[in-house]
């Protein structure tokens, strides 16, 4: 290491050997301004001079020095007014001030911190204190850059890794929400296995149930006209022959006691009611099975106002106690569509509806076509949804259910299946009045699956 | 001539079924129609039968314990070859019943649980190679004749 003046420098070996501090020295005092700059001559600093204020801030512009040493008194422009303009600009406040006095007053001196000094010296100053002040402070002035540098990166790479988690948190419930949309979308296909199931096994019984009622049917008629018949012959008889004459008081009053009229005219009711009961559960187990084959995962033809039909009756249970079901069926086209996602969807809208409804309610279900699409409408008569609610229906797991009741997916459901019809949903509501919510699809039906081209392609 | 002294052999029908009130229910079904009614309530029960007795149609559920159906019906194919089969079923799921009882029972007919009465003796009349109208027609005359018969007696 230089040695400078015979003063050992042993802070130097701190420096790293490159870098040179600037320096600029101002004074309005040539003789001064010589003094400091050969105090500070060598490799450490480089020195600029400016002979005023005014130029002091020019210079300070051009070469961003790394200390400045000011004059206090100087002609125009004194040194705190210079530095006062150097701490109001951001690109020059954090260069550190050391003000030059020529006498011990304090006064000056707070003076001079006060309008933003960072040390000062006298002029009568020996060399090695000027170099200690100057190279002490052009340090602090570096570590200062360094530490505001690395804070600066610290921000930004929290900001990136802000972003990153940020970024990952949306992919993770982006995965969730499709985990949840597969588990329910493969509770309902359990249940609809399970449905069919049950249909499977509700036919046995209800095959021979229905096929007895009717062997039953023929059997009583047969047995009312052989009735018929001997109550004719009772009334024909010789009454004359007392063994016969008892015989046939004792079946009158038989036929009296067991009321015959009435047993014979209720036995056809009796029957036919049955039989209307079988049809009905063969109906509903017929619906049921439909319902979840239609699960299949093909595009295919169907009547939507059929389909509706079906829906109502499995959702039946939920709907019976507390509404009136009104159907008002527009002429529409079947179109081709995944049937079972869209029983799922007014599912879904039946039973919301019938959730609405507290007391007794009417839920009226329209359907209808335009130039472009087929429209259905559920509209209920139920408690309405709030406007703030309103456009936030559809988003997953929003649910104005308790606990447990739902979960927050059957309308974001519905909303994922008709947006795969190419289709559109919306719902319309008014507090206290009803909810109407209305599905639109294309005419020409749901687009084929991608995946499905690139097979028909291959 | 009356139709009663012919010496007619009566068609004879045979149904499988595991489940007792199904095989009463087609029992009554086809009760009183002009044909022999025979019941199996398993598999092996109804090759037995096919074996010995000359059947003209039968009648099978698809799912029983055992012996399903679509074997005995696939049987049936090479120990009876001329009896018309006809599968009675509640599960009409394509891959597992209604391709193998097509393709190797070589149905005649499918019928699915719940059945039709109607329907299902027009498919019997049918499988026995009759006008179903002629079938009832006749079998109303013999009732007739029977009716008058008893009469008589």
């Amino acid at each position: 290491m230089m040695t400078r003046d015979g003063h050992i420098d042993s802070n130097t070996e701190d420096r790293p050997a490159e870098v040179r501090y600037d320096v600029l020295v101002v004074d309005d005092s040539l003789v001064c301004r010589k003094t400091i700059e050969r105090y500070l001559r060598g490799d450490e600093f480089n020195v600029h001079t400016a002979s005023s204020g005014t130029e002091a801030l020019s210079v300070v512009e051009s070469k961003h020095p790394d200390v400045i040493l000011l004059d206090v008194q100087m002609p125009q422009v004194d040194g705190f007014e210079v530095c006062r303009a150097l701490k109001a600009d951001p690109a020059t406040r954090d260069i550190p001030v050391i003000f030059v006095t020529g006498e011990e007053a304090t006064k000056q001196k707070i003076r001079g911190f006060e309008a933003g000094g960072a040390d000062y010296i006298n002029k009568s100053s020996d060399e090695s204190e000027v170099i200690a002040r100057v190279r002490a402070h052009a340090r602090i002035g570096h570590l200062q850059d360094e530490l505001r540098r690395s804070r600066d990166e610290l921000a930004a790479q929290l900001a990136k890794t802000q972003e990153h988690m940020q970024k990952e948190r949306e992919l993770a419930k982006q995965v969730e929400d499709q985990r949840l949309q597969l588990l329910q979308a493969e509770k309902m296909a359990s249940i609809g296995q399970l449905a069919a199931g049950v249909a499977h096994e509700i036919n046995n019984p209800i095959g021979f149930i229905s096929s007895n009622l009717n062997s039953l049917q023929k059997y009583a008629r047969d047995i009312e006209r052989v009735l018929r018949a001997y109550d004719e012959l009772r009334c024909e008889c010789d009454h004359s022959n007392p063994g016969v004459a008892t015989k046939a008081d004792e079946v009158k009053r038989i036929l009296e006691e067991v009321e015959i009229d009435y047993v014979l005219s209720d036995l056809a009711d009796l029957i036919n009611e049955s039989i209307e009961g079988a049809h009905r559960v063969r109906q509903i187990v017929g619906d049921l099975r439909d319902f979840s084959h239609l699960d299949s995962p093909d595009l295919a033809e169907e009547d939507i106002n059929q389909l509706i039909d079906k829906t109502i009756n499995v959702a039946w249970n939920e709907l019976k106690y507390k509404t009136e079901v009104v159907r008002e069926y527009g002429k529409i086209p079947a179109i081709s569509c995944y049937g079972g996602k869209l029983g799922q969807v007014f599912l879904n809208l039946l039973v919301n509806a019938a959730q609405a409804i507290e007391k007794r309610g009417t839920i009226t279900v329209r359907t209808g076509q335009d130039h472009q699409h087929i429209w259905i409408e559920i509209a209920d008569t139920g408690c309405g949804i709030p406007a703030q609610q309103l456009n936030r229906i559809f988003d997953p797991f929003f649910t104005t259910k308790e606990v447990g009741k739902g979960t927050g997916l059957g309308l974001h459901l519905a909303y994922t299946i008709v947006e795969a019809h190419g289709g559109r949903i919306s719902a319309a509501s008014t507090v206290g009045k009803g909810t109407t919510f209305r599905i639109q699809l294309p005419l020409e039906g749901a687009p084929q699956p991608k995946g499905r081209h690139h097979e028909l392609a291959a | 001539m009356p139709l009663r002294d012919q010496p007619v052999r009566l068609p004879t029908v045979l149904c499988v079924d595991d489940e007792h009130h199904v095989l009463n229910a087609l029992d009554r079904v086809l009760h009183g129609y002009d044909c022999r009614v025979l019941l199996a309530s398993d598999g092996w029960d109804a090759l037995d039968l096919l074996e010995q007795e000359e059947i003209d149609v039968l009648i099978c559920d698809a799912a029983m314990p055992g012996m399903d159906g679509l074997e005995v019906l696939r049987e049936a194919t090479t120990i009876a070859p001329a009896t018309v089969r006809i599968l009675l079923t509640a599960h009409c799921s394509n891959e597992e019943v209604v391709i193998p009882a097509v393709n190797e029972g070589e149905i005649f007919r499918l019928l699915s649980k719940p059945w039709d009465d109607g329907e299902l003796r027009r498919t019997v009349a049918d499988a026995l190679g009759l006008e179903p109208k002629a079938w009832l027609e006749q079998q109303h005359r013999l009732r007739e004749r029977d009716r008058n018969g008893d009469a008589r007696t």
